[in-house]
């Protein structure tokens, strides 16, 4: 089934201008799988993707301080058993109307191939991850 | 919930974007095997085996019994239908597709899952019941095989009783109790009626005391 970007799906949000003294991205830092914890939403957007199909994440990783951008596509998890009983009392709702942003766990996805990094690492970054702040 | 499952989570999430379509085809396959066996199934229970099995009850317990299949056959079929929608599910709103939406919406499948089974097995197992049920009633309330009853008027009086054979001499009846009927030859051989004796003779649904 196909829809439309979830009508309730978080409004776009503009990332906040760099700090003057914004560290540059350490192209040498050694990959590694970090969990950095809860990250300030400062500096971290999302917005749909052109064709509607996706929502797009994109900010500043906290760890190697690339620019990172994630895509998380609108999809079919699997086969669902929601039946009408379910619809109509609006039990185990879909996901869709999730807001990525605050919702998910974001990996580094700048891009560099950092030292170490892994022949079938899904993220190519530096290896670490975070939450962002409510 | 520890970073390696997170991680775990978002490359299941990353991977499904290209098992999208195969999925929705082992889908649609189960669904086409599951409507399919089905349909067979009615149709034999429709086609082949009809309804002549109840026309020996009597009307209550054929009604009774009519009331028992109709109910089996639904709860047979909601079972069915239960159990494949448990086992291959059914199209539903598309999610972003992230590590912990994953997450939580396989936790909340597993929960339907469960569910819709055990409703199948509820709904499989009273319909069992009722069609068990059904048959119970057709063997203790199916009448025997209908007498072909007749009452002979006869210069001397009436005789009832089922007929037994007929020629152009006599007409043999017996009563309906197996025994004698008034006649003085009665009993298991019947009662034999002459036909220059006969006035009239006619069908009857039963007999005085019979």
């Amino acid at each position: 089934m196909t829809s439309p970007l979830p009508s309730a799906s978080p409004p776009p949000t503009q990332p906040s201008p760099p700090a003057p003294s914004a560290p540059a991205h350490e192209h040498a830092l050694a990959y590694a799988e970090d969990d950095l914890g809860e990250t300030p939403a400062a500096g971290f957007s999302q917005q749909p993707s052109p064709d509607g199909r996706a929502v797009v994440v994109e900010g500043t990783c906290p760890r190697c301080h690339g620019h990172t951008v994630t895509r998380f596509p609108l999809g079919l998890p699997g086969t669902g058993t929601k039946g009408l009983f379910d619809v109509l009392t609006g039990r185990g709702a879909a996901a869709a109307d999730e807001d990525p942003l605050a919702g998910e766990v974001h990996f580094c996805e700048c891009g560099h191939a950092h030292p170490q990094l892994p022949a079938d690492a899904v993220f190519v970054g530096c290896g670490a991850s975070w939450r962002i702040k409510p | 919930m520890s970073a390696r499952s997170d991680r775990r989570w978002a490359e299941l999430a990353r991977e499904l974007e290209f098992t999208r379509l195969p999925e929705l085809r082992r889908q649609a396959e189960g669904w086409r095997n599951g409507l399919a066996g089905l349909t067979a199934l009615l149709a034999v229970l429709g086609l082949l085996k009809g309804r002549d099995s109840l026309d020996d009850l009597p009307a209550w317990a054929r009604t009774t019994a009519t009331g028992l299949l109709v109910s089996a056959f639904l709860l047979l079929l909601a079972g069915s239908l239960l159990a494949v929608r448990a086992a291959h599910g059914v199209p539903g709103p598309e999610i972003v597709l992230g590590g912990q939406a994953l997450r939580r919406w396989t936790e909340a499948e597993a929960t339907r899952v469960t569910r819709a089974l055990a409703r199948a097995a509820v709904c499989c197992g009273l319909g069992l019941l009722l069609v068990v049920g059904a048959l119970a009633l057709a063997w203790s309330a199916t009448e025997p095989a209908a007498k072909h009853l007749v009452r002979l008027r006869t210069v001397t009086g009436e005789v009832c009783g089922e007929l037994l054979s007929a020629d152009p001499q006599r007409i043999v009846v017996r009563g309906t109790d197996g025994g004698a009927d008034g006649g003085a030859d009665g009993g298991a051989a019947g009662t034999a009626v002459p036909q220059a004796s006969l006035v009239s003779m006619e069908p009857v649904a039963s007999c005085p005391g019979g």
